[in-house]
């Protein structure tokens, strides 16, 4: 069982219990406000930008060119941004917190 | 020109000088051509507008409407104000019963096609299943849809001499736009009539610009799209089965089909001031090419671009447009894609062409393959 926060824009904190899969699939499955996933995690939409808490960026690690790539053109980025379709849930990422941007 | 790729005839000026110095009509316009100056000038609104009423598409349709289609032909600020105002309508094919709807529609329409011992994939399927599926994103009676059908392929340029449609759809828009002044309901066109653009209702010549949008930029795309499925899945029986093995990919495969169709090959952008663009000038008030289809073949970011890989991921591919303009009717276009997909990887065993021809996009300095204008094929039931 492996636990992640999401913080919605509005301030409210949605806890997923049972997640697995990529971060952007358990914030689908559990109606994120905020988070689309429009391509399917697929690196080509940027519907699913989050911030990640500054405790867990390094065990979440760096983006890959693609999704950096994407990320210049998207609005509210920061050095804590992700493309959560590509965090694949893994047990080292148990209680993990993201944020969702304003959009 | 005949270039290795059919789908890519851009490549060997891509490599060479990433940009296409083309004609059309009368004007000249350079086509940018790499993946990456094509997302930089997406995003450099200053230097690339949209703030052109008729000179986004190209060719640029100044005969073909008589009004600034919305929010397209706008820049931010009012770009963003504008697009708000239909963001949620254009978010309606999330919901479950929507989803439904569109199942419903393409397994009857697939059935109808596969009763056939040759079934046309364009006109008698791949239009009927546009302008049904329209109308469920209008949130419009389904019959309106037989209107739809009988303006064709391309909503400007279908007639036989050639001439232009415009007139039609801008006559039955208006009369949609007048209908939900007088009787609102659930309706795009009645949410038009509602809503409010920095604090005043929208003029009408604005509710027609988002309208006639909707009907222009959403219609031979997505025919196109889903005639060339069909046709790519008949010369590739494997796809079938490998999307019956593990229907998650059928994701990736609906992203990877819009990368490789690239159904809107490129789009326009006015220079305010004269421009460098990689060595070619542009002067002020003329236009550059930003080339979505060149891009998505770019082999400095896709590895075999002129593979189609049903699994390829990533595969940030800008078939839909790229930055603020990215195209508004993405969701309804991938729900269709994927459900497609899906009916026909779990119903059908093989598609056979018959005979085909296929749609070249001919223009002075290229051509490119761009689905087909018939296609017949025989489905066959699992």
């Amino acid at each position: 069982m492996i636990k992640v926060t999401f913080v919605e824009a509005d301030g409210n904190a949605v806890v997923v219990e049972n997640a697995e899969g990529t971060v952007m699939e358990c914030a689908l499955e559990n109606d994120i406000e905020g988070i689309d996933g429009n391509c399917g995690g697929v690196c080509s939409c940027a519907t699913c930008h989050v911030h990640v808490a500054a405790e867990w960026l390094e065990k979440v690690g760096e983006a890959s060119e693609d999704e950096r790539d994407l990320l210049e053109f998207e609005d509210n980025v920061t050095e804590r941004s992700r493309l959560c379709c590509q965090i694949k849930i893994a047990a080292a990422l148990d209680g993990l917190v993201v944020e969702v941007p304003e959009s | 020109m005949h270039p290795s790729c059919p789908y890519d005839p851009f490549k060997e000026a891509r490599t060479k000088k990433g940009v296409l110095p083309a004609r059309f009509g009368v004007e000249n316009i350079p086509m940018i051509l790499g993946y990456k100056d094509v997302r930089l000038a997406a995003k450099d609104y200053k230097t690339f507008s949209s703030d052109a009423p008729f000179r986004v598409p190209i060719p640029s349709e100044e005969n073909d409407r008589s009004i600034r289609q919305i929010p397209v032909e706008t820049d931010p600020p009012e770009h963003r104000e504008y697009r708000k105002i239909v963001e949620p309508f254009f978010n309606r094919p999330k919901q479950p019963e929507y989803i439904a709807r569109i199942a419903g529609l393409v397994n009857e329409l697939l059935d109808k096609a596969a009763e056939k011992e040759s079934a046309e994939i364009v006109r008698e399927f791949s239009l009927p299943l546009q302008s049904r599926a329209l109308t469920y994103l209008l949130n419009i009676p389904e019959s309106e849809a037989e209107l739809f059908i009988s303006w064709g392929i391309h909503v400007f340029r279908d007639t036989e001499d050639g001439t232009s449609n415009g007139q039609a759809l801008e006559d039955y828009l208006n009369s949609q736009l007048d209908r939900a002044e007088q009787n609102p309901e659930d309706d795009f066109f009645s949410m038009l009539t509602q809503a409010e653009f920095q604090g005043r209702s929208l003029t009408r010549d604005e509710m027609l610009g988002f309208s006639n949008l909707v009907f222009a930029g959403g219609r031979d795309t997505i025919i196109h799209t889903v005639s060339s499925i069909i046709g790519h899945v008949a010369k590739h029986p494997e796809i079938l089965q490998s999307l019956r093995d593990n229907p998650k990919m059928i994701i990736t495969a609906a992203e990877e089909f819009v990368r490789f169709v690239s159904p809107l090959t490129h789009l326009g952008r006015t220079c305010p001031v004269a421009t460098n663009v990689q060595g070619e000038r542009v002067e002020a008030g003329e236009r550059v090419s930003l080339c979505w289809a060149s891009a998505n073949f770019d082999a400095t970011v896709f590895d075999a671009p002129e593979e189609l890989r049903i699994d390829r991921k990533p595969n940030p591919h800008i078939g839909f447009g790229s930055g603020v303009h990215n195209c508004l009717g993405a969701v309804h276009a991938r729900l269709i894609i994927r459900t497609l997909l899906q009916l026909l990887s779990e119903k059908f065993s093989s598609i056979t062409i018959i005979d085909s021809t296929e749609n070249m996009e001919t223009e002075t300095d290229y051509e490119r393959v761009l689905g087909y204008d018939d296609l017949n094929v025989k489905i066959t039931k699992i």
